[in-house]
Formats: C-alpha cells, structure tokens, sequence
C-alpha cells in the first residue's frame, strides 16, 4: 500500500500497482525506499480529481506498459478512445482540464492522451465561432487582424 | 467559466493541437490571439500531413525540408497529390529552387501550391510583415516564375493550382524553352490560377497545347491590376476557349478597373463551348460598355453570375437547360434589365434558384413571375433582409395556389446573426428550425458581418406555411 497525500490534506491509500500507473510515483517509490512509510505529497493535485485519476488507474492496472520511446511517426493520429475511457472522462470541463494537469503532472500517458483527444474532438469540425463559445473564449483579434489570419489562411479553405 | 484552453501549459496545448492537420490548424488560428501564437509558434505542429503512402502530400512551409524531400524519395512515384505553400520571408530563390527540383523527379499528378510573401514560419512570423515593397513584390515574382518554370516540367501533371500572395503578372518567358515542357505532352484536366495574370500568356501556342484538353478551369484575381495593358490581352475568354471542346466547368472571377483603357481597340467576340455544364462568374468590370464577349453554352446547367457587370453576356447564357440558376445583380437601364428578364422564360428547367440580397424586391418579383413554369424544387434565400424573405414567401404562396411552384421541397435561408432584433424575428417567423452557424468566411470580405458568422435555416415549412 502507498500513501498519497493532496493539496487539501486527504490521504489515500492505494495499491502499489495502481500508483505505479504514474511514472512520476513509479521513479519515486523505486528510488526512495522510504515513501512507502510516509504519505506521498502530491501539492498539485486536489482530492476530487485524484479520486478520479485512481479510479483510471484502477481500471487500468494490468494494462501492459505503453513503449516508453514511442517515436511521433508512430504515433498513431486517431482520436478514437475506448469505451472506458470515453465514459470515465465523461466529466464536465473543469474536471476534464484538471485530469489533464494531473495526469501531465503524474506522468501518466495513457490517460493524458485519453484527456487531449477528448480535448480534440470537442473541437472538432467547429468553427472559430463555435470554438469560442464552447471554451468561452474571447475574440480578442481587432478587425484587421482578424480579416489578416483569414487572408493568411485562404489556402485551407474550399477543401 | 473561464478560458481553459488557454491556461494549459504549452506543451499539452501542442499535443491537443497535434490531432490536427495543417487545414485545421489554419482555422484553429482564427479563435483568439493566444490560440494564434501557440499554434503558429509550435513547428511540431505545422509539419506535413495526411499523407497515407499512397495519394495525399501535404507539407506546411519549407522548414520542414528533409521530410520533404524524404516523402518525395519513399513514396516511389506513388505520391499524386502535393500541397506546397511557400513562404517568402525566409526562402531564398536558390532554395526554392532546390526543392522544387524534387517535384520534377516525381509522379505528381496533382499540385497545389500557394506562394506568400509573409511568412507563417514560428519566429519569422508577424502580422503587419506584409511586403509590398518593390523587394517583396519582386521576390513574389521571381518565387511564381520559378514555380512555373518548374511544373512545366512535370510530366504527369494534370491538376495544377497555383496561388500568389498578391497579384503577379508572368510572361511566357517565364516558363522556360518550350522544348522542355513534358507536361504539354500529357495536357493539364484542371487549371486554377489565383492572382497570377494570364494577360501576356495569350500570344503562345505552346501553352494552348497544354490546356487543351482542360476539363475545369478557374482564374481568380483580386485587386486592381497595376498596369494598363491593351483590350486584347484582357479577354481571358480567348484563353479559355482553348480548352472549349473539352471545358465543362468553368469558375471566373475578377474585378477590372479599365477606366483608362482605349476601348476602340476591342472587338467583340463570340465563344461557344459546346460540353460546358457549369460556370460560375463574378466580373465586375467599371467601365460597363467595354469589352463585349459573348458565350455559348448550349448545354449549360448551372449558371452563377455574381456580380456581372456585361450583362449581354448573361442574357446569353440563360437558356433552357439550366437546371440551377443565381443571377446576383440586374442592369440599371430599363430595357436592358427588361431583355434580361424576358430571356429568363427561356429558363424552364430550373430546379434550385439563388436569391441575393443584391437583388431588390422589385427584381426579385420580376424573376419570380418569369421563373413560375420551371419545376423549382429548391430556393436559397442569401442574406435578404427580413422585409424580402417575407415577400418571396408571399410571392411563392401566391403561386402555389395557383399551380406553380408545388415540386419546391426545400428552402434555405441563411442570413447574418444581426443581432437580438434579426434573431427575435426569426424566430418568430421561423420557430421550428435550428440555428447553425456557417462559417464565417462566407462574409470575411465585410466588415459588417465580422463577428457575427451566419445563421443557417434549412425549411420548407416557411415557404409553405
């Protein structure tokens, strides 16, 4: 069992194997004997969305290790995600973003990949306009700017 | 809720972005000024993209040269299609060269390239860098005539797109000893030129050859041509009508400001492409008498003439094959605007009929009078103003009742996302449908509509009700 600790001073306790799913907890309990006798800080990460993380890690725990050089030409371009996985980042925006931080922070690939094409396919097919109101961004470009990035951009259009 | 996206630190701001392609990319720029720079500063981003092995080769600027040249040596002949842009700021004409020079070599068969003066390159990028200067507009040229001198020498080629940055006049010179030209064997299917002027290709030979057999053609040029050349030279019609047996689609669009022109040097001509079964003009000339061109296009189905200042020519064109139908602008003088009108009763196979905000409510009465022996099945009302739509929804009861224009299925009405007042009225008027926004770049060119994107409203109910 290891001790995990959040931002807002809960602590968990998890099986060896589902924290090793973290590549950052994986280094740490392998070179420093003693975290498993003491609580493991993780500042950045909050109770909720650890919660959430393990509830992956869990789920995923005998999953064979990802290629740890997987080189870009490799890597595949889908956006497809398992039915698990599309289920479980099911979450609202906030969260989503949150999972994404953390599983960065943890360095837990499978599940950050999982978060950045959940991330991709909202985009997806949307127009600039759309964009914005989805992740309520402003349009800050002043006018000519924007009648620019458009010009700029004329050869991606009539595809 | 705030801005998550943004917030994101860059580098998984770049793995969200890397399932994307380079056209993406480029309409993901537009959301805001902080997506812009992470995107266009992230070169990972920009690199070549849906090539599958076998058909598509797109590569975004040539910073990625290696890869370039890598994908052109594996691909062993496979590769057809290529998407090149060509940034200027920071190639020199000796590197372009060199990496077109691999095109040569290759099987492409479909090519498209776009030629920019500024750059869209991460570090060389910025906004207000475009180059108008004698340097820049040089370099633009020096850039499209080493392209030219290039393609010619494909010998598969049968699409070819060309795009400059800005407006580029070019010379037969420019393309070398024709004696090297292998492309001219195998005959160009399909030619678009965007902002490089044909006026001084009319004089070769060699080149109609090429383009003999072409099937889709399109030559689009934008902003004033800062040179007066003699009447003869400006009728593109004599160029394209080099292709007439074969030509079936046809996209032509150009402003001309002949003012200072000598008109007396023009004769009127007459071209007749018998297999042309689409066209879509916008010509907008300002001196409206000048040159007379006439076309025939005796089995012409789709007919968009935008902006058609001659309006002879499109009086011309309306025959009884049409079968889709956008008139944009009627002439000012009434008994050219009543010929134009009388000529619209040819019309009586018309299915889908365009209506354009251009048009008044006077015009649009007219044509609908003339129009209500064709079996119309659909009508796309662009950007009317409320007062019109109602009007032509009226103007079309009317005639339902009486007989005509039962087959119309479908309407669609798109309009701009005024504002609370434009939306309270379609809604009131339009209760059932969905709003959907059309991308914004239908409107980029005005200011009006910046911002605003469309409202989209697909219905026959309106009509009908």
């Amino acid at each position: 069992m290891v001790q995990l600790s959040t931002s807002d001073n809960e602590i968990f306790n998890v099986d060896r194997d589902v924290a090793e799913r973290s590549v950052l907890l994986k280094t740490m309990l392998d070179d420093l004997p003693e975290a498993e006798e003491n609580p493991i800080p993780l500042s950045n990460v909050s109770s909720n969305v650890l919660k959430k993380v393990l509830e992956y890690c869990a789920h995923h725990r005998g999953d064979p290790a990802p290629p740890t050089d997987e080189s870009e030409e490799s890597r595949k371009r889908t956006t497809d995600i398992g039915d698990w996985d599309s289920k479980f980042i099911n979450v609202d925006q906030e969260m989503l973003f949150e999972i994404i931080l953390a599983a960065n922070y943890l360095d837990i690939k499978p599940l950050l990949d999982v978060g950045c094409k959940t991330v991709a396919n909202m985009i997806k097919g949307k127009t600039p306009e759309e964009i914005r109101k989805l992740f309520n961004i402003q349009n800050d470009f002043t006018q000519e700017e924007e009648e620019q990035i458009k010009k700029e951009n004329e050869w991606a259009e009539d595809r | 809720m705030f801005d998550v996206i943004s917030k994101l630190p860059n580098e998984l701001f770049a793995q969200i972005f890397s399932f994307f392609n380079v056209f993406e990319l480029a309409k993901l720029e537009q959301v805001s000024k902080s997506w812009h720079t992470m995107i266009r500063k992230n070169p990972t981003l920009w690199k070549d993209d849906g090539f599958d092995g076998q058909k598509v080769f797109d590569v975004c600027a040539l910073q990625h040269e290696g890869k370039y040249k890598a994908m052109l040596e594996k691909s062993h002949g496979k590769l057809h299609r290529i998407f090149l842009p060509v940034y200027l700021s920071f190639k020199t004409q000796e590197e372009i060269e060199h990496l077109l020079n691999h095109l040569i070599k290759s099987e492409v068969q479909d090519l498209w390239i776009v030629i920019r003066v500024n750059s869209t390159c991460p570090d060389h990028h910025r906004h207000t860098e475009t180059d108008w200067t004698p340097k820049g507009r040089y370099q633009l040229r020096e850039a499209v005539k080493t392209v030219i001198r290039t393609v010619v020498q494909c010998d598969k080629l049968k699409h070819l797109r060309l795009v400059a940055g800005d407006r580029v006049y070019v010379n037969i010179q420019d393309f070398g000893e024709p004696s090297k030209w292998p492309f001219a064997i195998n005959r160009l299917r399909k030619l678009a030129l965007h902002n490089i002027n044909y006026d001084s290709l009319f004089p070769c030979e060699e080149l109609y050859q090429c383009i003999s057999e072409v099937e889709d053609i399109e030559f689009r040029s934008t902003g004033r041509p800062d040179n007066v050349i003699d009447d003869e030279r400006k009728d593109i019609w004599r160029f394209i009508s080099t292709a007439k047996a074969s030509l079936k689609r046809c996209r032509v669009r150009y402003t001309m400001d002949n003012r200072n022109s000598n008109l007396a040097t023009f004769t009127p001509a007459t071209y007749a492409f018998p297999q042309m079964e689409q066209l879509y003009l916008s010509i907008c000339e300002m001196q409206r008498t000048s040159t007379m061109q006439y076309l025939k296009c005796p089995r012409l189905k789709v007919l968009h003439a935008y902006t058609v200042s001659q309006h002879k020519m499109v009086e011309q064109l309306l025959c009884n094959s049409l079968e889709e139908l956008h008139i944009g602008l009627l002439p000012d003088e009434e008994q050219d605007r009543k010929s134009v009108l009388d000529k619209m009763e040819r019309c009586t196979k018309v299915k889908k009929w365009i209506i354009k905000n251009s048009l008044g409510n006077a015009d649009i009465e007219e044509m609908c009078v003339r129009l209500q022996r064709s079996p119309l099945e659909e009508v796309i009302l662009n950007d009317l103003s409320p007062d019109s739509i109602l009007k032509v929804k009226k103007m079309i009861n009317d005639r339902l009742s009486g007989g005509s224009f039962t087959k119309i299925q479908k309407a669609t009405i798109s309009i701009r996302k005024g504002g609370p007042k434009e939306n309270e009225w379609l809604k009131k008027h339009v209760p059932k449908v969905d709003a959907y926004i059309l991308p914004d770049r239908i409107h980029q060119r005005d200011a009006l509509f910046r911002e605003q994107g469309l409202h989209y409203f697909e219905l026959a109910e309106l009509l009908r009700s």
